[in-house]
This record gives structure tokens, sequence and C-alpha cells, in this order.
């Protein structure tokens, strides 16, 4: 396949893709390697910011997507199309806690924030931010809690590894165990 | 009228002496010295003028506050404690405390430390997500959830009635087993969802009856259908109809998991 047709069956895949796809999964597709693939996304994104088009091809939960540029939000709020409502603050802390200790438990969460969080769990279950994804072998078998590829999507992150640093300020804090799975 | 003056008094003199660090928090009472002014107001009756009313208030509230703010760990205590915890780690010692007393006070007071400097991370991580929430807000993802003009319109949820009749009809079709003792409990709820959840995972959908295929006995199928409502509970399974008394069909939820178990 020459590449002007490569590139082309490229932005038309990722353009249809019903969720973030990767390089992989579309050199699949095409049957061409996934560094080409991968080359010609970083090519089509270049473009697209220099002709400052609507779109842009981010990457997010793994995957690239296709994606409205900021500035234009004003116009496609008008559209009716559902937009995201903002999280809670308790909501936003509550998965501040899950993002960085999963799994957790509810119990382990709630010693963290010092405050019930059936509320923000539930918040954050409907809207498919989190899931169960497992009992603790501990006594009543609690449910864990981690974070979904919605998640992901809902930040705008690539990969959980672009969560911001934790404490990043606060490399001093001695002994708070925490860390990033 | 001049006792509740007088009472209003000691809790503004409490108050200032404990933001001035005069008085020890740990041997003042709040709410002894606040209840100790109620009951003259009390007393008073209807004497107590309303403006008194409003000097205790403040006052009171003034007494709160400073008593509050002295009980946490200022940021100079945080400072200490957390120089000490890291020295006694290094060292691999404890405190050598005169008082055992004194002792559990100080762990106390580190372990309120350690989970107020948690939460504050947490608290600026969560702000952080925040402003990327904030900032993500403006972009639009191709998202085929959204509805487009011709796309099918969301099928409706099914609630537990509907459930429930829809299993009366998978178990009607089952064999009369008959009566046969208690059999032992090989039936794992845990197990049935996992089963159930990595069927829903391979397959994308699968209708009611689908997730009966294969159970043979009554208890089998009453054992899935306890791990449908699990899963239903957790959120991990929606269940829908694909129209008005249309075939039930169930969804994994939305959303993978990004953090392994």
């Amino acid at each position: 396949m020459e590449y002007r047709e490569a590139r082309s069956a490229v932005e038309a895949v990722t353009f249809a893709s019903p969720r973030p796809i990767s390089a992989e999964r579309i050199a699949e597709i095409l049957g061409l390697d996934a560094r080409t693939v991968a080359a010609i996304l970083d090519d089509l994104r270049r473009e697209y910011d220099r002709e400052r088009r609507g779109m842009q091809i981010v990457f997010v939960a793994g995957g690239y997507q296709m994606a409205t540029r900021p500035e234009h939000a004003g116009y496609v709020a008008r559209l009716d199309v559902r937009s995201r409502q903002r999280l809670s603050r308790a909501a936003l802390e509550t998965i501040a806690v899950i993002a960085y200790r999963q799994p957790i438990t509810k119990a382990e969460i709630e010693s963290v924030r010092g405050v019930r969080v059936d509320a923000a769990l539930g918040a954050l279950l409907e809207r498919g931010l989190i899931r169960a994804v497992g009992r603790k072998k501990a006594p009543g078998r609690p449910v864990l809690y981690g974070t979904t590829s919605e998640f992901l999507r809902w930040f705008g992150l690539g990969s959980l590894d672009e969560l911001p640093p934790l404490g990043a300020d606060d490399d001093d804090a001695p002994g708070l165990g925490l860390r990033l799975t | 009228m001049e006792q509740v003056k007088a009472s209003i008094g000691r809790l503004e003199d409490l108050a200032r002496a404990l933001d001035r660090g005069e008085v020890d928090p740990s041997s003042v009472s709040a709410s002894d010295a606040i209840q100790a002014c109620l009951d003259e107001i009390r007393a008073a009756g209807g004497m107590a003028a309303l403006d008194q009313v409003g000097d205790f208030l403040v006052a009171a509230s003034a007494l709160m506050h400073a008593k509050s703010r002295t009980l946490l760990p200022s940021e100079g205590a945080q400072g200490e404690a957390a120089a000490a915890s890291a020295q006694a780690s290094d060292t691999e010692l404890g405190y050598e405390e005169d008082d055992e007393s004194d002792e559990g006070e100080a762990g106390a007071d580190e372990a309120l430390i350690a989970r107020l400097m948690q939460y504050r991370v947490f608290k600026e991580a969560a702000r952080e997500l925040a402003m990327r929430e904030e900032a993500w807000r403006a972009v639009y993802l191709r998202d085929f959830e959204t509805p487009v003009p011709g796309a099918r319109s969301v099928p409706p949820e099914v609630g537990l009635v509907d459930l429930v009749a829809a299993l009366r009809g998978v178990l009607r079709t089952m064999p009369d087993e008959g009566f046969r003792g208690i059999p032992a409990d090989d039936l794992a709820l845990e197990d049935r969802m996992e089963a159930v959840l990595s069927q829903l995972r391979a397959k994308g959908e699968l209708t009611f009856r689908q997730l009966f295929a294969g159970q043979t006995t009554r208890a089998e199928v009453i054992a899935v259908f306890l791990a449908l409502l699990e899963l239903i509970r957790l959120h991990a399974a929606v269940v829908r109809q694909s129209s008005r008394f249309g075939e039930i069909l169930i969804y994994p939820a939305a959303g993978g998991t990004t953090g392994g178990v």
C-alpha cells in the first residue's frame, strides 16, 4: 500500500472506531506494521495542528481517538450532544484515592478521606469511572475498586502512568505508603 | 444579667488565652465553659437581652475555633514529627520517652499528622484532576455513544420483577428433580460471577436465555441468576430489553478495568 493510501486509511479507521484504537490494532486491520501506523498518526496529528483543523487526534485511554479542538467547545456545546457534568469535590477526592491506590476497598478510601464515601462511590460507579475489580482476601471479603478506561477518557489520560505524580512538591513526606499501581 | 455578662466574658478570655498559647488546650474543656454560660442564660430566663445572646454565640464560636485550632498539629509540629519519624525509621529505633502515656500521645499525634498529610496529598491530587477535567470538558471525543440520527435508541432498562419473571420462564424448561435432600454447597457465587463476567466480556452481550445455556440443574440456574443480580448490584453488568416486551439483554458495564487486581 502506498503511503498516501495508507495515511488515508489510517485516518478513516481512526475516525470510525467507536473507542480509542491502538496503533497495533490499526496496523492489524490494514496489514501494516505498527511503527508505520504510529508514524502516520504522528504525521496526521501534526497536519491537523498545522492547518488548525476543527478536529484533532488525541491519545487517550491507551489509543487514538478523533476529538474536537477545545477552542470550538462553545459552538459544539450548542449541539444536542451530551456534555459531561463536573464531578463533585467529594467524588474527585474519592476517585483520586482510587486512582493512585487501586485496587482499594471502601473502608480504605474512608480511612484516607475520614468520611463515608457511599454517595461518591455510587456516583462514580454510575458514570462508569470506577468498577468492582475483585474482592480483598480479608474478613468480609470487601469489594475492591479500580478505575476504568472511561476514567482515562474523562480526564484525557493516555494511561494511568500519565496521572500527575502524587505529592510532587511533598517528596519528603515520610512513610505515607503511597503507591501507583 | 450581670452574671450572664461575666460568664460570656470568661468564654472570651478563654478563647484569647488559647489563641496566645497561654493555657494548655488539653486542660480546657470548651464544652464545660459553654455549658456553664448556657446555664447562666437559662437561669436569667427572659432577662437575657438579645445582644447578650448574640455575644454568647460569638464568644462560644471563638472559643470552639481557638480550641479546634490548637488541637490540630501545627505546620511546625508536622515538620518536627516528620523529621522524628524519618530519624526513627533510619535508625530503626523507637522514641525513648520518659513516660508511657507521653509515648502513646506522641504516637496518636503522629498518626493524626500522617493521616492529615496523606489526605492533603490526595486533596492536591483531586485539585489537579479537577483542573484536567475542566480542560478536557472543552474537548468532545468522537463518541458513538452520543445519539446520532438513525442510530438505535437506548433500550429500556429492566427491573427485578422482569428478571424474576424471565427466571421463572427458564426454570419451567428445567426437569423437575424432586426433593433429594440438602445438597453440599459447591456453588460459589464468586465463581459464578467470574464465569458470567468473562462470558459477557468475550461476547459483548448475552440474551437472558444464553446466560443459562449449559446449566443442567435448577440449583445451578439459581446460582447463575444470583451471580447476575450481584453483578448488577456492583455495576459490573447492565441489563436492558431490546424493545418493550423484547428479549432481555445483558451487557458488561461501560469501561474496562485499567487497574489490575
